[in-house]
């Protein structure tokens, strides 16, 4: 007989925010969680400490989320999967191994299981993150925890995401969407080693105030193809960032990172191939609806208030924020292509 | 009763109404309709777009139509045509509720 699975209703509620000044009940002391730092427009404290993640400091009081050790009655890693959750993704190795699985329970709370990184578990506020069997070193971990933990407490907490790596140019944010493996971190990282600071690396978080569409920094690690690294000279490949550990990728801490939240100046969909001869900006006049809904990150997320939210934002970027078709051969290097879209936003943003 | 089983002079006298768990943003080529019960998206040419705007404004078929008729010089049996059949596939879809009008 399976466990019994903790009631919804129990759960957001198990640590409010402000049990961090006046403890109640269960809740844990507030010496324990004394890891804090922002990423995606949240504001996480944290039992652990996690990269980029400062111990002692406050944060501010807009969109708060606890990251806590996962109490045992909430606990997910045992948990078989049911008829009533609803598995929104399962990768496995050629082997068979389980790499990552995502659900999302009866109970509202949503869990990411990588079974040699750690397992999460989010409630369905998206107020609290519950961390269980986390792997060393930290850096595995933190790749569940970056590319969909976080990003699915963004969603719940009401921002919109993008499958897009962004820099910070002349003050403003420039986001490239694009599918896996075309080089948006690679543009990004080379941009970086330019001298513009890295906002954030695969998964953009976007909000509307004020009228505005207001990028927020992701975490400061970019995981980074090995062979777009090559050809640095050795000074500029430490000025980029340390090396926390590889696996198919490399990854960094990025140095040289945006800190604050800014205007999102433009959006470009970034497109590579064999076919296209040469390096072309081209305005998407007028932008297509379906192509910025289908560049939104963690679909599986569908609260009524996300699916309009995302239809809001989408409207909001085709509306205000210029959006441009980058195509590029694959002929141009990474590093050619961060100076030619340098060169050109410098000149557009001017 | 379902609209597409009404007769075009039932579904004039109706009274239009966008439900609750619809939302709809105008883009500049076409305007994008989100069912919420569903999490489907919809997509509509502008056309379309101005009509669903005519139909929540007026919030009755046949003003939409007259409207239409005559802002884009249309008989007014095309202009029912084509309001009616876009407000039959729009209420099978879950995106828009038609009542008779007392």
């Amino acid at each position: 007989m399976p466990p019994a699975t903790p009631r919804m209703s129990a759960m957001p509620t198990v640590y409010p925010t402000h049990d961090l000044v006046q403890p109640v009940g269960s809740a844990p002391e507030p010496a324990r969680i004394g890891w804090c730092f922002s990423a995606f427009g949240l504001h996480i404290m944290s039992e652990v400490g996690v990269i980029g993640s400062e111990h002692g400091r406050s944060t501010p009081d807009t969109h708060p989320v606890l990251m806590l050790q996962s109490p045992n009655e909430l606990s997910v890693a045992d948990r078989p999967i049911r008829d009533s959750d609803t598995l929104v993704i399962e990768r496995h190795t050629y082997a068979g191994d389980l790499v990552m699985r995502v659900r999302r329970l009866d109970d509202g709370r949503y869990t990411v299981e990588a079974p040699n990184h750690g397992t999460f578990s989010v409630t369905p506020d998206g107020a609290t993150i519950f961390f269980e069997q986390l792997r060393e070193p930290d850096w595995l971990w933190h790749r569940p925890l970056v590319a969909q933990v976080l990003p699915v407490a963004a969603a719940l907490r009401g921002f919109e995401l993008f499958h897009a790596s962004a820099v910070q140019l002349r003050g403003r944010a420039i986001g490239f969407v694009a599918d896996s493996g075309t080089g948006k971190t690679s543009l990004a990282t080379h941009l970086n080693v330019r001298g513009a600071p890295l906002l954030t690396d695969d998964v953009l978080s976007l909000e509307l105030r004020g009228g505005d569409v207001i990028a927020h920094p992701g975490v400061s690690v970019a995981n980074i193809a090995s062979d777009q690294l090559d050809g640095l000279a050795p000074e500029v490949r430490a000025r980029l960032g340390a090396e926390l550990g590889s696996s198919d990728k490399i990854h960094l801490v990025v140095s040289n990172m945006a800190t604050a939240p800014m205007p999102l100046a433009a959006l470009c969909f970034l497109e590579r191939s064999e076919q296209i001869r040469e390096l072309e900006f081209k305005p998407a006049d007028p932008p297509d609806p379906w192509s910025l809904l289908k560049a939104t990150f963690t679909p599986h997320v569908v609260t009524p208030s996300r699916l309009s939210r995302q239809l809001e934002v989408c409207a909001d970027i085709a509306a205000h924020v210029p959006v441009f078709n980058l195509r590029a051969p694959l002929g141009l290097t990474a590093a050619e292509l961060a100076c030619e879209v340098e060169t050109w936003f410098d000149r557009t943003l001017a | 009763m379902p609209s597409e089983l009404r007769s075009q002079e039932e579904i004039l006298k109706s009274r239009v109404e966008i439900p609750g768990h619809v939302v709809h943003r105008s883009f500049v080529a076409e305007t994008v309709i989100l069912n919420l019960n569903t999490g489907k998206y919809h997509g509509v040419n502008p056309t379309g777009g101005y009509m669903l705007e005519l139909l929540e404004k007026l919030g009755n078929v046949q003003q939409a139509v007259e409207t239409l008729a005559s802002e884009y010089a249309l008989s007014l049996e095309d202009a029912t045509k084509d309001v009616c059949d876009f407000c039959v596939e729009l209420e099978r879809r879950g995106l828009l509720l038609l009542t008779p009008r007392a």
